[in-house]
């Protein structure tokens, strides 16, 4: 099994009023500059106990995740750790020039000497309000950008593109990539069409388990289409196709790590902590501390509120005039959190379910401090890593996937 | 409109004529005005889609009917590229044009391009949609009905409604098929030969194309120094059907502008 950790780059200074998207006025540029430091030398600890790869991703205008643009901090840490495994776990495509992604993508596999990683992903609802995208288009630029990209890195001759969305007369991405045909290549999995669409594509898959995304009770039947959708187009996936994200406190004990996920609010729910819905208002509180859930939503935040919920349905293809009433409702599936042992036994339980020889790890999250992360990742590369490692792998057991389906 | 109302529109503004020409009588279909656009079709035989009813309406258009397809009678006589080629070359004069663009699909783009090597002066820019002059990557065509139609269309739904040739013309057309394709996936002596090819060409293939590997494009590429390559999305090997605006919309680009269709000229600024 190998393993990766998805650093998520926290503004560590006073934290502005909630809302999104956060507010500029609040940054103390020296704050943000400590924060990226954290993120970046929590990078270095975690391969110096033995991670495998170090992923980022793309969040815009959000003091959650100061991570416009992700690619450089992956180029800032091939420069810090020559040799490393590193990806982008992704890029919102449909918000930006897939071509440009193509050329940033095959940069960054030469930085890392052909050991990098692809992610493509459509973005959090907040995504398409930053650089005004459509998001009942999303799906439709999605997949029509993976496939641009896919040859933009694989052409070996000038070419054009007309598509749906992009239309390029001319396309040459000098570099292309060290890897050929291309680096591994990762979409998020999160409904059947993703599951088709990657199995159709020979996509890697990617199943995060987190508050607000998926739970177990739909991973199953997705992984399942994946693997049928793999076969009717000549192909088979095995766990090395699957990754699998989670979040992870790792404490001394199991007491301790309860007692930490009460005091400081861990897990937060990742489409809250994004978009910053549901923050206790600024009237008297600390939004670090833990939600209370009594206390009133800022005013923007429940004006906001639909029309995030709008731009959800966009995304999963409601059509556009379908009232924006309810939300669309997310399964939080079990973490990964307690002690060493605990933690091993919860990779074991859920990694025999789910068939994935991946496993990112986000360490990040609500209130935690910097030394509480550095605390988890250390224990989890001392004490976890070497146990699993020691396991039979469910790496090529294309057997047990397609059996477990 | 319905699709059935637009399926009974396509075409409908082309008049059949007939030529005379190398011993054969050839049907052609014309409409429109304006600089003259000739068309070859593909092994399926002729067909009118909405994409040459757009063309219509900024080219004089005319769409051949090449000598053992469709209504035509079986070819007996014509033994290779070349010969097809002159032959569509005089039934082009018997019209009385005398330079033409000239865009040519599957077997009617082979054509076409040696139609183009034979005849460079009279060529002035030439389109060729999935050509079937190099033929390399190709997968073994499927027995089943649904695979089978896949290869040609994404979307067989759209107008004009996918239907594969029938028995009848299979027979027909099936030995000059053979006869046609009897040559090297990689046809080295037509790849010398685009080497001097000095003709503006576009080259498009769909990127679902399963007849045609569209890996070929890039040979085109390589080969014609004028020559721009472009994938068409969301299309299989017949691109005027599945998204016949997006072919027309390129394709008139590319006729009325040249090389300089490579440079956008649609207006970026939202309000002044």
């Amino acid at each position: 099994m190998k393993f990766g950790i998805f650093m998520v780059a926290r503004y560590y200074g006073d934290p502005p009023s909630p809302g999104w998207p956060s507010r500029p006025v609040f940054l103390k540029p020296d704050a943000a500059t400590q924060s990226v430091g954290f993120m970046l030398d929590a990078n270095v600890l975690a391969h110096s106990v033995g991670f495998d790869f170090f992923t980022f991703a793309e969040h815009h205008y959000n003091f959650a995740q100061l991570s416009p643009n992700p690619m450089l901090y992956a180029s800032a840490l091939t420069q810090r750790l020559p040799g490393a495994h590193i990806g982008i776990l992704g890029i919102d495509l449909p918000i930006n020039n897939p071509v440009r992604v193509a050329e940033e993508y095959a940069m960054l596999d030469h930085l890392t000497g052909g050991r990098s990683l692809i992610g493509l992903l459509r973005g959090t609802p907040n995504e398409y309000m930053t650089y005004g995208t459509n998001p009942w288009e999303s799906r439709g630029r999605f997949e029509e950008g993976v496939l641009l990209i896919k040859k933009a890195l694989t052409e070996p001759e000038p070419f054009g593109w007309e598509g749906k969305y992009y239309r390029y007369r001319t396309i040459a991405i000098w570099p292309q990539p060290v890897q050929k045909p291309h680096p591994p290549m990762l979409i998020s999995c999160s409904s059947e069409n993703s599951a088709a669409f990657a199995g159709a594509n020979r996509l890697d898959v990617g199943f995060e388990i987190a508050a607000g995304f998926s739970g177990y009770d739909r991973i199953r039947d997705w992984r399942k289409c994946y693997i049928e959708t793999a076969q009717e187009h000549g192909w088979t996936p095995t766990a090395n196709n699957i990754l699998c994200r989670q979040h992870c406190l790792v404490a001394d004990t199991d007491e301790e790590a309860a007692e930490l996920s009460a005091r400081e609010g861990w897990p937060e729910p990742i489409q809250d902590s994004i978009i910053a819905h549901g923050l206790p208002s600024a009237a008297g509180g600390d939004p670090y501390k833990k939600r209370d859930s009594t206390a009133p939503r800022g005013r923007q935040a429940e004006a906001m509120a639909p029309v995030v919920n709008l731009i959800r349905y966009g995304m999963s293809g409601i059509p556009k005039g379908t009232p924006a009433g309810r939300p669309i409702p997310h399964t939080a599936g079990p973490l990964l959190s307690g002690s060493p042992e605990t933690v091993l036994r919860q990779i074991r339980e859920q990694t025999e379910f789910i068939g994935n020889n991946r496993l990112e790890l986000v360490f990040t999250g609500a209130h935690l401090s910097q030394a509480q992360i550095r605390r988890s990742i250390q224990l989890f590369g001392e004490k976890v890593i070497p146990s699993l490692r020691h396991e039979v792998s469910l790496a090529a057991s294309t057997a047990q996937a397609a059996a477990a389906v | 409109m319905t699709d059935q109302s637009v399926a009974e529109e396509i075409g409908s503004a082309f008049v059949e004529h007939f030529v005379d020409a190398d011993g054969f009588r050839v049907r052609y279909w014309e409409a429109g005005s304006g600089d003259p656009v000739v068309m070859f079709h593909g092994g399926g035989g002729p067909k009118f889609t909405i994409a040459q009813d757009i063309l219509a309406r900024k080219f004089r258009v005319l769409t051949f009917e090449m000598p053992g397809w469709g209504a035509s009678e079986a070819n007996t006589r014509t033994q290779n590229l070349d010969e097809l080629a002159e032959t569509m070359a005089q039934a082009v004069a018997a019209t009385g044009l005398g330079q033409y663009h000239l865009l040519g699909h599957s077997i009617g783009g082979a054509t076409a391009l040696v139609l183009t090597l034979a005849h460079p002066d009279r060529v002035r820019q030439l389109v060729l949609e999935a050509p079937a002059t190099f033929r390399t990557g190709n997968v073994a065509h499927s027995d089943d009905p649904a695979a089978r139609a896949r290869a040609f269309r994404v979307h067989p739904e759209r107008p004009p409604v996918f239907t594969p040739p029938g028995p009848e013309q299979r027979a027909k057309t099936g030995p000059l098929m053979q006869r046609l394709q009897d040559r090297p996936a990689y046809d080295e002596v037509v790849a010398a030969r685009l080497e001097k090819l000095e003709t503006l060409t576009l080259v498009l293939f769909g990127t679902e194309d399963g007849v045609v590997s569209p890996e070929n494009g890039a040979i085109y590429k390589k080969l014609i120094p004028n020559a721009t390559f472009i994938l068409v999305y969301d299309a299989a090997h017949l691109i005027q059907q599945d998204r016949p605006e997006a072919f027309a919309d390129v394709t008139i680009d590319f006729l009325e502008r040249g090389l300089a269709f490579l440079i956008p000229e649609v207006s970026s600024l939202i309000n002044p």
